[in-house]
């Protein structure tokens, strides 16, 4: 992985000079170094320096994650420098400035580095008319087909035709044609007439993912985005390009025609499919989840995420969803239930429950806080307490082995070893030899670990909480309909121990809550605690409490979580 | 990746003076500040095109059309035909500024008292050398001139050029790759019937939009100067072009050599 | 700022004159369609009124000249609908092909819900393609709340056929035309 990116700003590093510009006539000190898109630090250019100034400079092929290419030309801009007298000293104006000589030709801001003394004009009728020459220039053979564009909404060549485009086109000429829905890969299509050449695609490809599929072939205005011959745009990250495509060319076969993004309500949250944590938007429009995009978390993910967490939304919405509270009769019978009638006959339950008697099986796809519920019920009983973990290959760059979002936050918490299932054949023991009589299951099915269908029958009393069915949850003799990450608030804990906290996007199905909710619930039950009853409370109480969490709170999670050691 | 060096043949001659004479010496060559020698690649409409090495600025571009050692003067006319005439003349490779025939500059010149002064001179008259082709708005450039008598068609002329630069544009920098093939495109349709008076209005505004700094290299420049200049001074011809189509096609006459979206006009007409 | 109503006059207390106007206007109508052959009342629903030309009815989907679809469900009118009277279920990766050339998007489902259309004509204003007019029916009916919710077949059924410009063809055969360009690689 060529990228500092998910690694921690440092913080010890060495103060840097700063350096006086001006951007529109506002004076600013920037930096004299700025880290570049590996994070190295180099010399600051003036599209960082307009960005300090709150300034925005219009671009298309300029990434901050990116190499620089400066090949779209968009963000040209008019500056100057102190005018220097024939002894190589700064002239001086009458009025004590210095004299400055402005340049007669513009500079790209993504590629032109400051100088002390510096000014960016970025508003002058000049960098104005150049910019409306380069927007002609891209739009003559654009092919205008917004209506059937999935980028329409989000489009920077949209964005930018409102600002510096014509009303009408004065170009009369047909327009170049090129291949029209390339099939790139398993997960790309490819518009050609869309591309507007800013080759962001390809340095993603060849510079963050490491595999150099894609290029440009033809020369000039027939210049084409193409796979290389005979080999298919497939890696797992190929999906950013449909991020970062700054016009509709490539698109996302999986959200291809799915929905017009204005539509898309846009939650700020968390993947789930590693233990990376990747910081995520959800796109959702009427309780359904459509995509998820990548945030920008300079310490975890920087703007990627890969496609194998990407894609993995789609059992969120599956029909068979659990959306109802059952319990089973003395008959063995299942039958429809309400919380309350369930939670209490839990509580007397679990009250009468002799010390060391009960078994705990958590998920580590649960959140901080629900571990932390789960963990004062095995407090009070004195309970077995474990997670299964999963691990699957992991990449250099920002897949995990570790498929869990928030092993550490278990283990932090005491829910589980640093072995995480190691206690799981304890269980099953006591279980066998009839010690352990009750079992509270989140999320799991146990019965494809070492707790199967046979111990499980031996319980008596086995409580699961899940999203899913599945077979443990078919013998549950109280079944709790929980929520996906989407449909509640809460904070997972990453490998690197980053506590981030994640938003809900769309309503849980049927009776199904939030685990925290009726954990709560549960627990003020069981042992009298109270005093969480909102996702915040509840966090500022466990931060209090569980010592690696000490100091953090809620509000001062922000958007992009916080490191805790591990 | 290792580095290669190109080298030009023009190079490759100096260094052999160089070499032979010493770089004093050859600098002694030519005029002050144009010095040594250079390589004229003559073509066009003159009798004697082919390469000349000259001292630079020893030679006027006069000389070069019409001295018997150099191009010797321009071609014959046909047959019955009256002696042709220059119309223009590109002096410095097609991506320089043309001259028109006629045309008068005013250059600082050294005089014989050794004050500079200022001294109206012909296009003819033009000393061949980098300064005083810069300070007549065009560049000496690759050293190619380009001789184009009264049988040009200009708009002809500036269309193939602008073929040429289309071609020739690598696409990596926007401006350059659709510049270059819009003027092109423009010039195809003013010269396959489809020319419009506004034309020429059209095709500097979109030359105008391409150098002074806005692509990466200079091919901008390259492929805008020639339709600047062309337009500038030879703008009657491509108005009086671009009018004629327009009345032609208000008579209901189309040229038969028609261009794609003419013929896609009359393929949705039925 | 309170305006005082102004005080009635005498006449208008007695509301004699006033009946008695109302009672000419009735007489003379009677009069004339008794005598005058001018009826001035219409036999709803045999008999029905004629819109004039920019009459807002009802707003319907239309196909091109060539009996295509023309909507792209590029969701504008849905966006742009003030009561949310349309739903468009776009086709997906996996939907049907559109069933014109060039143009890859053809609405999966396109329902208007004429309960809530209040034939403010914003769909029309907004379609980029010239699909959906408001056409001149002014009177639907339905015996549910369900029939009154057109779907797409309906709605195209209804709009019949309203030619254009047709450019999703148009780039297509421009596209085909390409190689007659010169400056090619």
């Amino acid at each position: 992985m060529s990228n500092t990116a998910t690694t921690e700003t440092k913080p010890a590093a060495p103060a840097i000079e700063k350096i006086k510009v001006k951007v529109d006539g506002r004076e600013l000190e920037v930096p004299k170094l700025m880290p570049d898109w590996q994070g190295k630090l180099v010399p600051t250019t003036m599209i960082q320096a307009c960005e300090l100034a709150k300034t925005d400079v219009p671009h298309y092929c300029y990434h901050p994650k990116l190499p620089v290419a400066g090949n779209c030309r968009m963000c040209l801009v008019e500056f100057g420098t102190p005018a220097l007298g024939p002894d190589r000293k700064p002239v001086i104006n009458p009025d004590g400035t210095p004299k400055i000589a402005k340049s007669p030709r513009p500079a790209i801001a993504c590629a032109t580095p400051i100088s002390p003394g510096m000014e960016i004009y970025t508003q002058t009728p000049g960098v104005k008319q150049m910019r409306e020459g380069v927007l002609e220039f891209l739009l003559i053979n654009h092919p205008l087909d917004c209506p059937i564009c999935d980028q329409a909404g989000e489009c920077k060549l949209q964005e930018y035709s409102v600002d510096y485009g014509q009303s009408a086109s004065r170009f009369v000429e047909p327009k170049v044609h090129k291949p029209k829905a390339v099939d790139l890969g398993p997960r790309i299509v490819l518009d050609d007439e869309r591309c507007i050449l800013c080759t962001r695609c390809i340095r993603f490809t060849k510079d963050i993912a490491g595999d150099d599929a894609l290029g440009i072939v033809n020369r000039g205005s027939y210049n084409t985005l193409t796979a290389y011959p005979g080999k298919v745009f497939d890696n797992n990250y190929t999906l950013n390009t449909v991020d970062i495509c700054p016009v509709g060319a490539l698109t996302s076969k999986d959200f291809r025609f799915q929905m017009r993004v204005w539509f898309l309500k846009e939650t700020k949250s968390i993947c789930t499919s590693c233990a990376t944590g990747c910081n995520i938007i959800v796109g959702s429009r009427e309780e359904k989840v459509y995509r998820y995009t990548p945030r920008e978390n300079d310490a975890v993910n920087a703007c990627w995420m890969c496609d194998h967490g990407r894609l993995n939304y789609k059992w969120i919405g599956r029909a068979d969803r659990l959306a109802e509270v059952r319990r089973q009769t003395s008959e063995g019978r299942s039958e429809k239930t309400t919380w309350t009638v369930a939670l209490n006959e839990i509580a007397e339950k679990l009250k009468k429950a002799p010390h060391g008697s009960v078994a705990i099986v958590a998920s580590a796809r649960q959140t901080n806080e629900e571990f932390w519920l789960l963990k004062k019920l095995a407090d009070k009983f004195g309970a077995l307490t474990d997670s299964i973990g999963y691990f699957g290959e992991g990449d250099k760059l920002l897949l995990n082995v570790d498929r869990t979002p928030n092993r550490t936050g278990a283990r932090l918490i005491g829910i589980c070893q640093a072995n995480v299932g190691i206690k799981m054949m304890v269980i099953a023991d006591s279980i066998k030899v009839g010690k352990v009589k009750t079992l509270i299951v989140f999320g799991e099915d146990v019965t494809k670990s070492s707790l199967d269908a046979e111990l499980l029958g031996k319980l008596d009393t086995l409580i699961v909480s899940d999203i899913l069915p599945n077979e443990t949850t078919k013998r549950a003799h109280y079944l709790l309909p929980g929520c996906a990450h989407v449909e509640k608030r809460g904070t997972f804990t990453n490998i690197k121990g980053r506590v981030q906290k994640f938003m809900k996007a769309v309503e849980a199905p049927g009776d199904a809550r939030p685990e925290w909710e009726f954990l709560h619930d549960l627990v003020y039950n069981v042992t009298g605690q109270d005093g969480f009853l909102t996702i915040e409370g509840l966090f500022n109480e466990m931060a209090k409490d569980v010592p690696a969490f000490n100091g953090l709170t809620w509000a001062g999670l922000g958007d992009t979580g916080v490191t805790v050691p591990t | 990746m290792c580095p290669t060096i190109v080298n030009n043949v023009e190079t490759l001659c100096d260094v052999k003076h160089i070499v032979a004479l010493g770089g004093a010496e050859y600098a002694k060559l030519g005029t002050p500040n144009n010095t040594g020698t250079r390589i004229v690649s003559l073509s066009g409409h003159v009798k004697r095109p082919g390469y000349y090495e000259i001292e630079t600025g020893k030679v006027t571009i006069g000389q070069l059309i019409n001295d018997p050692a150099f191009g010797g003067g321009l071609r014959e006319p046909e047959p019955g035909r009256p002696p042709r005439k220059l119309k223009a003349v590109i002096p410095g490779g097609s991506s320089a500024k043309v001259f028109k025939a006629g045309e008068k500059f005013k250059l600082k010149r050294k005089g014989p008292d050794g004050q500079m002064v200022e001294q109206e001179m012909d296009m003819l008259d033009l000393p061949y050398d980098f300064d005083s082709l810069i300070a007549a708005g065009s560049m000496s450039g690759s050293s190619a001139i380009i001789v184009m008598d009264d049988s040009v068609d200009i708009v002809e002329a500036l269309a193939n050029i602008a073929e040429f630069y289309a071609h020739e544009s690598c696409g990596q920098c926007t401006p350059c790759r659709e510049g270059s093939l819009w003027m092109s495109k423009a010039l195809h349709r003013l010269t396959h019937g489809e020319g419009r008076a506004s034309d020429a209005d059209y095709l500097v505004k979109i030359a105008d939009n391409i150098p002074g700094g806005r692509t990466i290299c200079a091919f901008g420049e390259a492929c805008s100067w020639p339709v600047q200049s062309f337009v500038a001074k030879f703008k009657d011809e491509f108005i009086a072009k671009g009018k004629a189509d327009e009345e032609r096609r208000a008579q209901g006459k189309i040229d038969p050599d028609t261009t794609p979206s003419q013929q896609h006009e009359s393929a949705t007409a039925h | 700022m309170i305006v005082n109503r102004k005080p009635l006059t005498l006449a208008e207390r007695l509301y004699l004159p006033a009946i008695v106007g109302g009672f000419r206007v009735t007489i003379r109508h009677a009069l004339r369609s008794l005598f005058g052959g001018k009826t001035v009342t219409m036999e709803y629903p045999e008999q029905k009124w004629a819109v004039p030309p920019d009459y807002r009815g009802a707003p319907y989907l239309v196909k091109d000249q060539d009996g295509h679809t023309k909507c792209v469900s590029c969701q504008l009118c849905e966006f742009v609908c003030p009561p949310k009277a349309i739903k468009i279920i776009p086709p997906g990766p996996a939907g049907e092909l559109a069933d014109r050339p060039n143009a890859e998007k053809m609405p999966h489902e396109f329902e208007i819900n004429f309960l809530r259309c209040i034939y403010c004509g914003l769909c029309q204003e907004v379609c980029p393609e010239e699909a959906i007019f408001l056409l001149k029916d002014y009177s639907l009916t339905g015996l549910s709340r369900e029939e009154m919710v057109y779907g797409k077949e309906k709605l195209l059924a209804l709009g019949g056929v309203h030619g254009g410009i047709q450019k999703w063809k148009h780039k297509l055969e421009e596209a085909k035309e390409q190689e007659n360009f010169p400056v090619k690689v």
